[in-house]
């Protein structure tokens, strides 16, 4: 156990620590971190904590949410504004995972865990960031370059509020009810002007080697016109597009390419 | 090593130790406390084996650090008996045959134990969502769930 624990009750302090440490890592809630720990891991050796009362904070503002990094996926669940995202945080592990996990970590989470950054990258989520080297991202641009920004403070996850909650879906496929592990996840938005479909987000998690990623193909499809049963049936047929999915110990690329378009007609048509 | 000092309470007594940086929670009570009731079992989280509660909460005691329980009230399967009495848990799980290997046992009742604290007269589907972090190999899980809907069913609203 040759780790060394830094802690911290100033945020930008444990920025620049981490900033400056190539051979550190940020500890959020620990259900990644100390699965590395257990393992002896090398590719880190110290470790920066910052003091609990941090990254706490849930705001909804008006038309804007934002949740701190901090915040771990139980309090989501009893939060009553976020009612929306209850399911999202439900489908991550049992209890006691749920109230350690938090939404920072779940950014971090590669394949095939991370299901809420599926939700959040359908949802045009902002992430904001401590310290002096970067101020905010948008969830997309985060998702592009992830291991670069590895040493750095996620504060707060910021996004606006869906005008329909049924323009929203999550669907985690599992082999096994009522907790698995995802085979693959299904975000999408649909948000609409009305009867038009405007800016839709269609985003699959665990489906490729990076984790999440949007349906180009799909979203060009739907982009500006009316919601119909054809019309999904036109998105769902050029599913998958140019994107090439992985195969894993859950599934292979093959059943991953089968399936979706059949989950991803189930979450179009709940709309 | 540096060595960090810890105050807190487990299974309701006062207790100070010095833990290890990077120590995990699950060898803190097992190595320095002598709670081996608490399990190991994968290491990762996964199987539930070594749950325990802090602050009433369930807490996989493998995923966490020693050094997080200062000021926290830890509770392992340990303190339920009273005087060599069963815990109400602990007594189901015997009628109900919910135990074969034993090795998922303390980490199911904590988890049941964390539900029934918050929610006296939970449904079965409450009841499974509860025990999802924790993997049994040999009951198939219905007789742990008959086992915790027993206590509930005795719980006067």
């Amino acid at each position: 156990m040759s780790f060394i624990i830094k802690n911290f009750t100033n945020i930008n302090d444990a920025a620049d620590a981490l900033y400056a440490d190539d051979k550190a890592c940020f500890y959020s809630g620990g259900t990644i971190i100390m699965r590395k720990v257990n393992e002896a891991d090398q590719s880190f050796k110290t470790i920066i904590k910052l003091d609990k009362s941090h990254l706490k904070e849930i705001k909804v503002d008006g038309g804007n949410f934002l949740i701190g990094s901090g915040v771990t996926m139980d309090k989501i669940i009893s939060h009553p504004d976020l009612g929306f995202l209850k399911e999202v945080a439900r489908s991550i592990g049992g209890p006691a995972i749920r109230c350690a996990a938090t939404l920072g970590g779940n950014l971090f989470a590669n394949n095939p865990y991370g299901d809420f950054s599926c939700a959040l990258m359908a949802l045009r989520a902002k992430l904001n960031f401590a310290g002096n080297t970067l101020s905010s991202l948008t969830i997309d641009e985060f998702m592009k370059n992830r291991d670069n920004f590895r040493r750095h403070i996620i504060t707060s996850i910021t996004f606006e509020r869906l005008q329909n909650l049924s323009d929203f879906s999550f669907l985690k496929i599992t082999r096994t009810l009522p907790k698995g592990i995802s085979l693959i996840t299904i975000a999408t938005n649909l948000v609409r002007s009305g009867a038009q479909i405007i800016s839709p987000r269609i985003v699959y998690g665990n489906m490729t080697e990076r984790t999440p990623i949007r349906d180009d193909s799909v979203e060009k499809i739907l982009e500006g016109q009316r919601y119909s049963e054809d019309l999904i049936e036109k998105a769902v047929g050029s599913a998958l597009n140019g994107i090439e999915t992985r195969t894993d110990g859950l599934a292979s690329e093959w059943y991953r390419r089968k399936i979706t378009p059949v989950y991803l007609k189930r979450s179009l048509m709940r709309k | 090593m540096t060595k960090k000092a810890v105050h807190f309470k487990h299974n309701n007594k006062d207790k100070s130790a010095f833990v290890d940086d990077g120590q995990n929670l699950l060898d803190f009570l097992r190595r320095d406390l002598g709670d081996l009731t608490v399990k190991y079992g994968c290491g990762q989280g996964t199987c539930g084996a070594c749950t325990i509660l802090i602050n009433g909460n369930p807490c996989i005691s493998c995923l966490t650090l020693a050094e997080d329980i200062n000021e926290q009230n830890v509770e392992t399967i340990a303190g339920l008996n009273n005087n060599g009495n069963l815990h109400p848990l602990q007594k189901a799980f015997m009628d109900n045959f919910a135990a074969q290997c034993g090795y998922c046992t303390t980490g199911m009742i904590m988890s049941a134990k964390a539900l029934l604290n918050k929610n006296p007269r939970p449904s079965k589907e409450e009841i499974i969502d509860a025990i999802s972090g924790n993997i049994c190999r040999c009951t198939g899980y219905e007789a742990i769930i008959n086992a915790i809907m027993d206590v509930s069913n005795k719980n006067n609203v």
